[in-house]
C-alpha cells in the first residue's frame, strides 16, 4: 500500500509494464472506497424503483426486477396527509438560500476580522466562536424556542435562516479566514498605497482573490440548512411550512408510511443538494485549498 | 478551531505601528451579538437552569442549588452516556479522519478517472442527514436487509441474521460507520488541497537526496498535514459530540443506552421525561467535557507548533 | 409573524366580547340541534362576517391515514355551516407531536387554539394549567357524557373533550387463520403455538408487536398492554410494580413470540406494510389501527378478513385510551369562544357520529354517539367491544402524570431483555429500583 502512496510529481524510474502492475492496489482501493460511498445511494434508487413487495423479501434482488414509478406521483401530489415532498422542497430552498446569504455576508465581516491584522481581544473573539460551534442544538432549543415564542417570530423562515446562520457561521468564518490568510500582505499594503480604504481593498481586491472560498462556505452553509432538523420542527408548525427534513420526519412518525415512499421522498430531498455540489465540486475543493494552506 | 487558528496564526510581521485601529472591532461587534442572541444568552440561561428545578407538571421553577449535579454525579446512566460520547467520539474521528485521509492520499494520485472518482467518493458529504439515515436504517433491516446478502456471502457459518443496529455490540459501530461515512468526504477533501498545495520543489529535494517514496511521505507530506490533521481531529471531536440527528432517528440511542450519547440524553431528558433543569445540567456537564478536550487540542497544537520553530 | 398579528388586530378592531361568543356559541348549538341552519342565516353582526375568526387545530390527526381526511370532511362541513370561523391545520408527526407540544408548555404557551392529546399527556397540561372547563360546550352540544370520561374532570369540570377512545385488542387475518387451519386462541398457551404454526420466515409471520429502540414511545404505549395480558397493571398509587408477577409474566410472554414469531427489527410503518399484504396474521393493537387497513392497502379482501379475537387472556382487559380536544387556556378569549362554537358543533349528536363513522371509531364518547346500523357493518369489531375497558389511570396508578419518564426507565430494560443479555427477572428488578427512585423525586415536590 505504501507503493500508492506517493507524489504525483515523483517520477518512477522503473520501466511502464511494471508500473501498470504496481497501480493495481491504487485501483482497488479506489473502487473499495467508490463502492462504499456509491452502494447505499445505488440502493436507494432500487428500492425505490421497484414495486415495494419486491423489496420486503429475502433475499433482495441486487438489481430492480421492475420497474414501478408511481411512489414518486404518490409523494408529490397524492393523498394531502401523505406529505407534499414538492411543497417542502420548496420551502427547505429558500430556507437554504436565506441561510446562504446571511452566512457569506456575516463571514466575512468575520473572517476579515481575523484575518487582519492582531487587535486586542482578538483570541477572545475566537474562543467565543469556538465555544459557540460546539453547543448542542438540543441544550439551546428550549430557550431560544421561549424567546423567539415571545417575540412571536416563529413561523418563519426569516427567523429559522437567522438561527441556522448562527450555529454554522463560526464554520464558515474559518473556512474563509483561512482563505485571507493566503493572500499576501504585500497584496493588501500595495492596495492600501494606492489609496484604496480598507473596505474597497476588501471588496476590489480580497473577495475576488478569495471566490472559491466564498463557495465552500456557501455549500457549508447551504447544507447546513438544508439538513437542520431540531430548530426547524420546533420554530415552526404550520404543515405547509415544513421543510424537507421536518417533513419527511413526520412521514416517518406516520403510522403507516410503507418503507419505498420514505426512501422516495428521502430520494427526491437528496438530488438538490448532490446536483449542487457536483456543480461547485471544482471550487469547493479550490476553496479549502486556498484555505488550508496555513492550516 | 477558529480560535485555534486565530491565536496561531502568525500574521503580519510587526509593522509602523498605526493609530488605534477600530475597524476590527466594528466588523466583530454584529457577530458578537448575533452570536450573543442566539447562542450565548441561551446557554447561559441553559447554565442558571442547571441550578433550579423545572420540570414540567410539578409546580412553580425552584432553585435547588446543586441539587441536580448531586443527582447526576449519583446517576450511572450519566456515566453511562459520558463513556458512550467518548467511544462514539474517538470512533468517528479516528474512522472518518483516516478514511479521509486515506481518500485524499488515493485522490492525489493521477489516474484515469479521478474526477469522477473525487465525486463518487466525497458524495456522502452532500447527501443529507435523513435519507442517509433512511437507507441505512433499510439496508441493516434484519429481515430484507441486502446487508445481510453480504454477511451471509462473507460469513457463510451465520444461522441467523444479526440484530444489527439493534443488536446491543453492533449498534455502535454501526453508527460510527454511519457518521463517518457521511462526515469523511469533508476532512478528504481539505486534506486533499493541502498536499495538492505542497511545492512540488520539495518532493524533488527528496528525491534527490535519495528518498523513496515512503520517506517523501513521512518526510514531507506528513509534517505539512499534520497541523491540518489536527484541527480536522478537532472539528471531528466537535460535531461527533454535537451528533443528534443520525444516532436519534436510527437508534434513539438504544437498544439498552448503547448509544446514547450525552446530546441524546440530554434530549431525552429534556423533551421525554420532561425535566427540563437536568436536562441543562447533563449538557453543562457534556459542555465542559468537550471544552476541555479542545482546549487540550489547542495547547497541543501550539506547543507543536513552537517546536515547528514558530 | 404577521400572519399571527392580523386576526388579533381585526379582533380588537372589531371588538367581540366574551359575551358576544358565548352568545354565538349558544345559537349555533341551538340552530344545528333543530335543523343544523347555516349561521348566516340567524343574523349576525356584519363586521363578524367580513372577518373570520382564524383558529389553529393542532393535532397529530393530520397525517394519520383515514383519520386525517375524516377530520378534513368534518371541518369542511363546518366550514359549510358558518362564516365566522375558519379553522387552520396546525400539528407535527404522531412521534413528534407530545415533544413539541411540551416544548411549546415549556415556554409557557401552547401554539394553536384547539389542541387533541393523548390521556396522560392531557392530565399533565390540565394540571399545568393548559385547558379550560368545557361544560358550557357539552351544555350547549345537549349531549350527555359517559362515565368514562371523568377521567377528564378538574374539579367537576369537564376539561377536554373525547374525539377517539382506543382498545387494546389482538387483531388478525382471518384469512391467514383459514389457511393454517387455525382457529382464535383460547388462551395463552393456544395463542403461542398459533403464532409459532402462522410464522414461516422470512415470509409470513405469526404476530408484530413494536419493539425497536428508535420508536420508544410506541413501544412502551403498547408494551403496557401485555402486562394487561395476565391481568396485571404497572404501578399502584406511586409504587410501581415492575416486577410483579404480571408484568415479568408479560414480558416473557413477549420475548417467547419475539423469538419464535414476530418479523424481528421491523419498524411499525413496514410492519403495517407486511401485514396488508397478508405476510403478518396478527397484531396486538389499538381499535383505531384497523382504520389504516381499509384506507391504504392494494388488497381490497384485506379489510373484510379482519377480525379481532374474543379476549382469551386472564381477566379479558384492554387498555382504553381517551384522547381529548382542549382549548387552549393561553390563547386570547375570543379564540377560546370560537374554539367552543367549533366543539358545541362538533359535540352535537349527529356531527358526532359522523366524526366516530369517518373515523371507523368504536368506542362513543356520549350516550348514543354511535348509530347501531354502523355498527353493524363494523365485521372486525366484536373482540374490541367484548374487551372490558381498564383506563391508563388505571393501569398506570399515579404514574400516569409521568408515563413517558416510566416509559424511560422500562424501554432500556426491555431492549436488554429481548436482546437476551440478562434475564427478565434481573432487568424488571434493577427497573423496579430506577422506578423507586423515580417516585421518590417525583412524588415527593
Amino acid at each position: 500500500m505504501e507503493k500508492t502512496i506517493s507524489t504525483s510529481a515523483a517520477a518512477s524510474p522503473k520501466p511502464h509494464r511494471y508500473r501498470w502492475l504496481e497501480r493495481i492496489p491504487l485501483y482497488v482501493l479506489v473502487l473499495m472506497f467508490c463502492l462504499v460511498t456509491a452502494f447505499p445511494i445505488y440502493w436507494m434508487i432500487v428500492s425505490v424503483v421497484q414495486p415495494v413487495n419486491l423489496s420486503l423479501q429475502y433475499p433482495p434482488p441486487l438489481f430492480p426486477q421492475a420497474i414501478d414509478l408511481k411512489v414518486f406521483g404518490e409523494i408529490f401530489s397524492g393523498r394531502e396527509s401523505v406529505g407534499r415532498v414538492d411543497i417542502w422542497i420548496g420551502n427547505s430552498l429558500v430556507l437554504a438560500t436565506l441561510t446562504t446569504v446571511f452566512s457569506l455576508v456575516l463571514s466575512i465581516f468575520g473572517a476579515y476580522a481575523l484575518a487582519g491584522r492582531r487587535w486586542r481581544g482578538q483570541g477572545l473573539f475566537g474562543l467565543m466562536l469556538l465555544m459557540t460551534q460546539m453547543l448542542p442544538e438540543a441544550l439551546i432549543v428550549i430557550p431560544l424556542y421561549a424567546t423567539i415564542d415571545q417575540l412571536k417570530l416563529k413561523d418563519s423562515f426569516l427567523t429559522l435562516a437567522l438561527v441556522d446562520t448562527a450555529f454554522v457561521l463560526p464554520i464558515c468564518i474559518w473556512i474563509l479566514k483561512n482563505v485571507f490568510d493566503t493572500i499576501p500582505n504585500e497584496i493588501r499594503d500595495a492596495a492600501l498605497v494606492d489609496g484604496c480604504n480598507r473596505i474597497g481593498m476588501l471588496w476590489r481586491i480580497m473577495l475576488p482573490i478569495a471566490a472559491p472560498g466564498l463557495v465552500a462556505v456557501g455549500v457549508v452553509a447551504f447544507f447546513h440548512a438544508w439538513n437542520e432538523y431540531l430548530f426547524a420542527s420546533s420554530l415552526i408548525s404550520s404543515r405547509t411550512m415544513y421543510t424537507a427534513p421536518v417533513g419527511l420526519g413526520s412521514m416517518i412518525s406516520m403510522i403507516d408510511t410503507p418503507i419505498d415512499k420514505l426512501l422516495g421522498g428521502g430520494l427526491v430531498f437528496s438530488i438538490f443538494p448532490v446536483i449542487f455540489y457536483l456543480l461547485v465540486q471544482r471550487y469547493v475543493v479550490a476553496g479549502l485549498s486556498a484555505g488550508a494552506v496555513k492550516g | 478551531m477558529t480560535a485555534v487558528a486565530g491565536v496561531n496564526t502568525q500574521l503580519t510581521k510587526p509593522t509602523a505601528r498605526r493609530r488605534r485601529d477600530y475597524l476590527p472591532y466594528l466588523l466583530a461587534l454584529p457577530i458578537i451579538i448575533y452570536e450573543g442572541v442566539f447562542i450565548l444568552i441561551p446557554i447561559l440561561q441553559q447554565f442558571f437552569s442547571s441550578f433550579t428545578s423545572d420540570v414540567l407538571g410539578m409546580g412553580p421553577v425552584r432553585w435547588v442549588g446543586l441539587d441536580n449535579y448531586e443527582r447526576m454525579f449519583a446517576d450511572r446512566y450519566f456515566w453511562n452516556s459520558l463513556r458512550v460520547t467518548l467511544v462514539f467520539m474517538v470512533g468517528t474521528v479516528i474512522v472518518s479522519v483516516g478514511a479521509g485521509l486515506l481518500s485524499a492520499l488515493l485522490l492525489n494520485q493521477r489516474f484515469r478517472g479521478r474526477s469522477v472518482a473525487r465525486a463518487v467518493m466525497t458524495l456522502p458529504w452532500a447527501f443529507p442527514d435523513l435519507p442517509t439515515v433512511l437507507i441505512f436504517y433499510w439496508i441493516l433491516n434484519q429481515n430484507f436487509g441486502v446487508i445481510n446478502v453480504f454477511a451471509r456471502f462473507l460469513l457463510p457459518w451465520l444461522e441467523q441474521n444479526p440484530k444489527w443496529m439493534f443488536d446491543i455490540n453492533l449498534a455502535m459501530p454501526l453508527v460510527v460507520f454511519i457518521a463517518a461515512w457521511k462526515a469523511f468526504p469533508f476532512y478528504g477533501l481539505v486534506l486533499l488541497s493541502v498536499m495538492q498545495s505542497i511545492p512540488h520543489e520539495l518532493y524533488e529535494a527528496a528525491t534527490v537526496d535519495g528518498a523513496s517514496r515512503r520517506q517523501a511521505f513521512r518526510y514531507v507530506t506528513l509534517p505539512e498535514l499534520i497541523p491540518t490533521l489536527m484541527l480536522m481531529g478537532i472539528l471531528a471531536c466537535i460535531f461527533a459530540f454535537r451528533q443528534f440527528v443520525l444516532i436519534f432517528l436510527s437508534t434513539g440511542g438504544g437498544p439498552a443506552r448503547a448509544t446514547e450519547t450525552l446530546v441524546i440524553s440530554v434530549y431525552k431528558t429534556a423533551f421525554n421525561s420532561f425535566d427540563f433543569s437536568y436536562g441543562a445540567t447533563i449538557g453543562v456537564a457534556g459542555f465542559a467535557v468537550v471544552f476541555a478536550i479542545t482546549l487540550a487540542f489547542a495547547f497541543l497544537q501550539r506547543r507543536q507548533e513552537a517546536a515547528a520553530g514558530g | 409573524m404577521s400572519k399571527q398579528e392580523t386576526p388579533k388586530k381585526s379582533v380588537e378592531k372589531s371588538s367581540i366580547s366574551r359575551r358576544d361568543f358565548l352568545k354565538i356559541g349558544s345559537a349555533v348549538a341551538a340552530a344545528g340541534a333543530t335543523s343544523s341552519i347555516a349561521l348566516p342565516k340567524i343574523g349576525f353582526p356584519n363586521f363578524i362576517r367580513q372577518q373570520k375568526m382564524e383558529l389553529d387545530l393542532l393535532t397529530w390527526f393530520w397525517t394519520e391515514p383515514g383519520r386525517g381526511d375524516a377530520w378534513r370532511a368534518m371541518i369542511q362541513k363546518f366550514h359549510e355551516s358558518q362564516n365566522d370561523i375558519h379553522i387552520n391545520e396546525s400539528g407535527y408527526g404522531e412521534n413528534d407531536y407530545f415533544q413539541q407540544i411540551l416544548i411549546q408548555a415549556r415556554s409557557g404557551r401552547i401554539d394553536g387554539d384547539l389542541f387533541t392529546q393523548t390521556p396522560d399527556g392531557f392530565l399533565r397540561l390540565m394540571r399545568a394549567g393548559h385547558t379550560i372547563s368545557l361544560e358550557d360546550v357539552v351544555k350547549n352540544a345537549g349531549v350527555t357524557l359517559s362515565k368514562a370520561q371523568d377521567m377528564l374532570r378538574k374539579d367537576g369540570e369537564v376539561n377536554g373533550l373525547d374525539i377517539v377512545t382506543v382498545r387494546f385488542g389482538l387483531v388478525y387475518n382471518k384469512a391467514m387463520f383459514d389457511a393454517a387451519g387455525v382457529g382464535e386462541p383460547t388462551d395463552i398457551d393456544s395463542w403461542v403455538e398459533i403464532a409459532s404454526t402462522l410464522t414461516n420466515r422470512p415470509d409470513q409471520f405469526g404476530i408484530y408487536s413494536p419493539h425497536l429502540a428508535s420508536e420508544p414511545f410506541t413501544v412502551w404505549f403498547i408494551l403496557q398492554q401485555w402486562a394487561v395480558l395476565f391481568d396485571g397493571i404497572w404501578a399502584e398509587g406511586q409504587t410501581p410494580l415492575l416486577n410483579s408477577e404480571p408484568v415479568i409474566n408479560g414480558l416473557k410472554l413477549f420475548k417467547t413470540m419475539y423469538d419464535n414469531a414476530m418479523p424481528q427489527g421491523t419498524d411499525v410503518g413496514t410492519a403495517n406494510q407486511m401485514m396488508a399484504s397478508s405476510r403478518i396474521a396478527q397484531n396486538m393493537v389499538v381499535s383505531a389501527a384497523v382504520n389504516q387497513w381499509k384506507t391504504n392497502t392494494e388488497d381490497p379482501e384485506l379489510y373484510n378478513n379482519l377480525r379481532s379475537a374474543q379476549p382469551f387472556w386472564p381477566g379479558g382487559k384492554g387498555i382504553t385510551r381517551i384522547h381529548p380536544i382542549c382549548v387552549n387556556a393561553n390563547t386570547e378569549p375570543e379564540k377560546q369562544e370560537a374554539a367552543k362554537v367549533f366543539l358545541s358543533w362538533l359535540y352535537q349528536q349527529e356531527n358526532y357520529q359522523e366524526l366516530l363513522e369517518r373515523c371507523l371509531d368504536v368506542i362513543p364518547a356520549i350516550e348514543g354517539g354511535i348509530r347501531p346500523e354502523y355498527r353493524e357493518t363494523l365485521t372486525w369489531a366484536d373482540g374490541y367491544d367484548a374487551t372490558e375497558a381498564i383506563t391508563v389511570p388505571e393501569v398506570l396508578g399515579d404514574f400516569v402524570l409521568f408515563n413517558d419518564e416510566l416509559g424511560q426507565v422500562v424501554v432500556p430494560h426491555f431492549e436488554e431483555i429481548l436482546a437476551g443479555a440478562v434475564s427478565v427477572e434481573d432487568a424488571m428488578a434493577q427497573a423496579q429500583a430506577e422506578a423507586e427512585q423515580l417516585a421518590e423525586r417525583v412524588f415527593s415536590a
